[in-house]
């Protein structure tokens, strides 16, 4: 009998053991889709902010973030709705606009903010602009390292 | 021992058999299945990253195109184009839903799972001035 009940429990301690780490690798695998929607956000929200400023708001891009504010050829109202964007039906912030110069690439910041089930997450994007009148001439992949420069 | 002692143990020792296999086969089901679906996610990384290197790689031979509807237009079959080289023996679909003025929506689907992106043409370099046909 002593016998029947240790070799049962072993087989059960085997069996619960290939289950716990089913549900730890399902664990992992549920975050890496959060992890690349959130991705996909982030470099959504950049690709959305270059599309608007290359096509409604030029003059914009040659100013920093913080200067965007007195601009005369935006409406305060456009400035608002530019540094708080909607992507793909999440509401997203931009934390940082700095345009390169002499041929150096800028940077833009922006940040997910957080909601239900999910943490604010931030990325930064290399961004090189050219021609007259200013352009963006090429949005680089996510930089390593967050939102600061 | 006796015979109803032998009977208890081998009633115990089964018990726990089923369990453990029961217990073993979801398990295994489990892990098989986590495992299709990272798969699933690791093709639809591979897809976007290729999209976004397909881009820049049209960008750079073709040049900028002067209307950016156009340079959306010429990005969309060789989009279309990629499941069956990057990998032709798994399938995903691409679409392309309604997006704003002067961006691309993609969103690539396999095996119920999904990962979409706005692109820009104008910020990838293949077409100039945020232009946009009608």
């Amino acid at each position: 009998m002593p016998l029947a009940v240790a070799a049962s429990g072993v087989l059960m301690l085997l069996s619960l053991t290939l289950h716990g780490m089913a549900m730890q690798e399902r664990l992992q695998v549920g975050a890496r889709e959060r992890v690349q929607r959130e991705e996909d956000l982030l470099a959504s929200a950049a690709h959305q902010l270059l599309a608007t400023l290359n096509a409604s708001h030029p003059c914009l891009l040659g100013l920093p973030l913080a200067q965007w504010e007195g601009a005369s050829c935006a409406s305060p109202a456009a400035v608002v709705a530019l540094k708080k964007p909607q992507v793909l039906a999440v509401p997203v912030k931009v934390l940082a606009w700095q345009p390169g110069g002499n041929g150096q690439a800028g940077y833009l910041a922006v940040r997910l903010e957080p909601a239900p089930g999910r943490a604010a997450r931030e990325g930064r994007f290399g961004v090189l602009l050219a021609g007259n009148p200013i352009q963006v001439a090429q949005l680089g992949p996510r930089l390593l390292g967050g939102a600061q420069p | 021992m006796t015979m109803a002692e032998a009977v208890a143990a081998s009633l115990v020792f089964l018990l726990g058999c089923s369990s453990a296999a029961q217990l073993w086969s979801q398990g295994l089901r489990a892990s098989w299945e986590l495992a299709r679906r990272e798969a699933q996610l690791e093709r639809l990384d591979t897809l976007l990253v290729a999209s976004e290197g397909a881009a820049r790689k049209l960008a750079t031979t073709g040049g900028p195109a002067v209307d950016c509807q156009v340079a959306a237009a010429q990005l969309m079959p060789v989009l279309q184009a990629l499941p069956a080289a990057v990998s032709p023996d798994q399938p995903a679909t691409l679409s392309f839903p309604a997006s704003g003025p002067g961006l691309l929506h993609l969103r690539w689907e396999t095996g119920g799972l999904q990962r979409e992106r706005l692109l820009s043409p104008s910020a990838l370099g293949l077409c100039q001035e945020g232009s946009y046909g009608t």
